[in-house]
């Protein structure tokens, strides 16, 4: 991030966050890795979204009529269930992350628990939005 | 606490990693009402209007307010969030940096774009 730790030789050779692959896999992981890859998804749909926003503003209603057909594709449709769930987990999960940033619920239990009820709650969530 | 609010607004290196770190959750906690009303009123909104009544609804004054605060602190957000995954995965100094000064500056970038389409849709309906 700075110029000195660039500049410092030992610290050249950077190692990589460990490989997945390595870990055995446990569900606290699962959800920690979950927070991530939805929010790299819900970060495309924002700059699909922010774009949008630039040819609503800067387009004309030729250009609306494309995104509204383009909008009613179901492989779009499902983009934008997978969008509102991602949305709903890194949400919820994000809550749960600050909670923990306050010092409460790190112990195991609650620490899986929450896990498992953050990822039924997005799920059910998702539900309910789109029925 | 003015380093940490500068940080929530303008991308600069911050050695410690605190100010990224107070950054990051000041953005979620603003984020978290906006998302609410980005699920509950906008999107329903925007897949039920035609192109004059959606313009027309962005820009209503609290709705251009809402949707480039939502944008605003979206990229702000994603970008902390990216510098993290970035310094995780990309351990080439030089790749790293050319990563993190394209990735914070192109999320301003698209931010001060909305808001400029914003301010126009506002004064033209």
């Amino acid at each position: 991030m700075s110029s000195e730790r660039d500049s410092a030789p030992e610290q050249q050779a950077r190692p990589t966050s460990p490989h997945l692959q390595i870990y055995r896999w446990q569900w606290t992981m699962v959800f920690s890795i979950t927070h991530r890859l939805t929010g790299l998804y819900i970060s495309a749909g924002m700059v699909f979204l922010s774009f949008k926003l630039l040819t609503l503003a800067f387009g004309d209603a030729g250009d609306f009529t494309y995104l509204v057909m383009f909008g009613h594709h179901p492989l779009f449709f499902a983009m934008k269930v997978i969008f509102t769930w991602t949305l709903l987990y890194h949400m919820l999960n994000g809550v749960r992350h600050l909670v923990w940033d306050s010092g409460a619920m790190l112990g195991l239990v609650s620490a899986r628990a929450s896990g498992y009820i953050v990822a039924l709650l997005s799920v059910v969530f998702n539900l309910l939005y789109w029925i | 606490m003015l380093r940490f609010l500068l940080h929530l607004f303008i991308p600069h290196n911050d050695r410690s990693g605190r100010a990224h770190w107070v950054a990051q959750r000041l953005s979620a906690i603003i984020l978290l009402p906006l998302y609410v009303w980005l699920l509950l009123v906008a999107m329903p909104t925007a897949s039920n209007a035609g192109y004059e009544e959606l313009l027309l609804w962005m820009g209503e004054p609290m709705n251009s307010i809402f949707i480039v605060l939502t944008i605003f602190f979206s990229m702000r957000h994603m970008s902390f969030g990216l510098e993290s995954i970035i310094d995780d995965y990309i351990a080439d100094p030089f790749y790293n940096r050319v990563a993190l000064l394209a990735m914070r500056w192109g999320t301003l970038l698209l931010a001060v774009s909305v808001l400029g389409a914003s301010i126009k849709i506002f004064l033209d309906y």
